[in-house]
């Protein structure tokens, strides 16, 4: 047994055995095959070793320069070392004979010729150490890569173990088997945290080599509260857990019970709207199940992930029109593609960014690349005749953006009209508030975009100057920043004051505690990851306006995050004591 | 039935990586089996790792082996490789 604490990013508990996914050491974990496996597996180390050549053969040919004949030569002996007769009996032997698997084959067989070489004392023999670990690495790479597409089928309830998780790797993941999830990396907003939140799963992340010190297959135990991870536990620790896990899955049922009984307003009538964050489309039904009244961001980068860097018009729609039968009726908030340039920099003609985050992403991209967002548009547009539909525009952060999207959105349009096709002629188009510019000079905007979404996230890093991914800073991102709030009070103002929609989209809203002082600041929309819905209405039902603008009035005094979150703590226990569900 | 020969490493470092790979390239031309032996090293000629981990240096003494239909041909273009120094230039 061994316990390991990380940072929790969402809570629940879970036991279950590890999957472990690739971690760029590529530590293997001894595992077998089964004899009916044999023939099919040594087929996939031979797929994967001439993958491997036919690579080293591509980088090999594409050397010019005075140093050609040198590097050619390092590669020329990669080709030699991948046909080596001696080692691929060893390799091959491993798996038909001992039945492991081809990556621990691989990791073992290399490991002997890696120490072989170490112990000859001599600078020439380790310099070849880097050689073999190399092409140790594009082996396994090959291997792991070729594997990473069963994961869209999984045969039993696992927790995933990994380094950190990609958009793409979970993209393909089979949600419905995968428990929980223990990261090496990450933060208290990094994807997992968002994936886990958003499938209301346990996940902790910040946990340094774990999934080096783990074996695929290893029974672990996530602990999403505390931040615990126990490999291995003892039959007593894992009966403790057991019953934990039977507790919290009661309290979640309570909840449900006490949320679908609950007014949709507070206590004294105000009507209170919750909508769901959704990351994949599969979540659609799962949170009308909660209790989500439609849709308050649909992330569309796993379309990206799923269908590869330029999905079809007709992919995008297909996936908006499966979600829109889900929500039968409720509204559906498209959010245009989110994320980096690092996909596109070759096509786009881009550097690699020192800077990514304050580099050409989000809408900056799209306005760069607008056949990559025209596409998109197209479709959101007619998706808008399947149900009530808004698109909303990501990292806006002045009034020419906005218009500059706008103008690209009507040529779209009219573009659709030319040829004929059907589409939604009055689509809202709105913008999420995430960079402090617009947040500060949002009366800038309240004339042209249809509705607001603050997405807090990006908000906090923004304002804080905080990667909210970087465990050294983790600590610094913090939601109750006096700065970050008066941003956020000042967006929910301005938007009222126009009566236009706002909302909350970020992490902060699916906490309840802060849900209470959104709600004291003029918040009615709150859009939160879909297992938080019960929670939230069970708490906003139970307290007046004045209740919460009096508890933000005093926040707002105060200057220090850390007795700000005291204050919203206390105000959470008194409205929704912890004892009476649990957990 | 097996072909000797015995050779001395002329070239100035050593069977380091590029007369290394010399050799598998010639080995690798004949369908018989070539092993290398030192002392009570034997390697296979036609494994790079196995040759460099004979690390074998300059004035070693080595005995060419071959077994199979060309056995006689392959040991002598292993012979000839070892007495061009590999035909690298080293300086």
């Amino acid at each position: 047994m061994e316990i390991k604490i990380g940072i929790p990013v969402s809570p629940g508990v879970a036991i279950a055995p590890a999957l472990v996914l690739d971690s760029e050491s590529f530590r293997i974990p001894k595992r077998f095959i089964r004899k009916d496996e044999v023939e099919q597996e040594t087929k996939r180390f031979e797929a994967a070793r001439k993958k491997a050549l036919s690579e080293i053969s591509g980088i090999k040919e594409g050397i010019h320069s005075v140093v050609k004949e040198e590097v050619a030569s390092i590669f020329g002996s990669h080709i030699m070392i991948l046909n080596d007769p001696k080692l691929l009996e060893e390799i091959r032997e491993k798996i038909s004979a001992k039945r492991y698997t081809p990556e621990y084959a691989v990791s073992r067989v290399f490991r002997k010729v890696i120490k072989a070489f170490q112990e000859i004392q001599d600078a020439y023999f380790s310099q070849r150490v880097n050689d073999f670990y190399d092409i140790q690495k594009r082996l396994l790479r090959n291997l792991l890569g070729q594997k990473a597409e069963n994961l869209s089928k999984l045969d039993r309830k696992v927790v995933i173990v990994a380094h950190d998780l990609s958009p793409s790797q979970t993209a393909t993941l089979d949600k419905s088997m995968v428990v929980g999830f223990a990261t090496d990396a990450g933060g208290a907003t990094s994807h997992t945290a968002i994936l886990a939140n958003a499938l209301g799963i346990p996940a902790v992340v910040g946990l340094g080599t774990l999934s080096q010190d783990i074996s695929g297959g290893d029974v672990v135990v996530i602990d999403g509260k505390s931040g615990r991870v126990i490999v291995n536990p003892d039959d007593e620790t894992r009966e403790r857990y057991e019953e934990r896990v039977k507790g919290f899955e009661e309290r979640g049922k309570k909840l449900a019970a006490t949320a679908a009984k609950a007014e949709r307003t507070t206590k004294d009538g105000q009507r209170v709207t919750l909508y769901a964050n959704v990351e994949f489309d599969e979540e659609v039904e799962y949170s009308v199940n909660m209790g989500a009244e439609g849709v308050g961001l649909f992330r569309t980068e796993f379309i990206y992930a799923k269908y590869g860097t330029h999905p079809s018009e007709e992919q995008h729609l297909e996936t908006y029109a499966k979600a829109h039968k889900a929500l039968g009726g409720k509204v559906l908030t498209l959010r245009t593609m989110d994320f980096g340039a690092d996909k596109y920099a070759a096509e786009a003609g881009l550097d690699k960014e020192d800077n990514p985050f304050l580099g050409c992403r989000s809408i900056r991209l799209s306005l760069r690349e607008p056949r990559l967002f025209t596409t998109q548009v197209r479709a959101i547009l007619r998706a808008g005749l399947l149900g009530p539909t808004r698109m909303m525009l990501p990292m806006i952060s002045g009034i020419e953006e906005f218009r500059q999207a706008k103008e690209l959105i009507e040529g779209v349009k009219a573009d659709l009209t030319r040829e004929g096709i059907d589409f939604r002629k009055d689509m809202p188009v709105g913008m999420m508030v995430e960079v402090p510019s617009a947040a500060i000079a949002i009366d800038s905007f309240i004339e042209d975009a249809a509705f607001f979404s603050i997405g807090t996230n990006d908000l906090v890093q923004y304002t804080i100057a905080v990667d909210r991914n970087n465990q050294h800073v983790a600590n610094l991102f913090r939601h109750t920043h006096p700065a970050v709030l008066r941003l956020i009070k000042g967006v929910i103002a301005a938007g009222r004051a126009a009566n236009k929609p706002v909302s909350v989209c970020g992490e902060m809203a699916s906490e309840a505690r802060f849900a209470l002082l959104l709600l004291g600041f003029g918040l009615r929309e709150f859009s939160v990851g879909p297992q938080s819905i019960p929670e939230l209405r069970t708490i906003l039902s139970r307290l007046t306006v004045a209740e919460a603008e009096q508890l933000s009035e005093q926040v707002m005094k105060m200057g220090h995050c850390g007795d700000i979150d005291r204050v919203l703590q206390d105000a959470e226990e008194k409205f929704l004591p912890r004892a009476e569900f649990g957990e | 039935m097996a072909v000797k020969a015995e050779v001395e490493l002329l070239n100035r470092y050593g069977l380091h990586q590029r007369p290394a790979m010399k050799v598998i390239e010639t080995a690798g031309k004949f369908t018989s089996e070539v092993y290398l032996v030192k002392e009570d090293q034997r390697c296979n000629a036609k494994s790079i790792i196995d040759v460099i981990m004979l690390a074998a240096e300059k004035g070693t003494r080595l005995t060419v082996e071959a077994e199979g239909g060309d056995a006689e041909a392959a040991v002598k273009a292993i012979v000839d490789l070892f007495a061009a120094k590999f035909n690298l230039n080293e300086d």
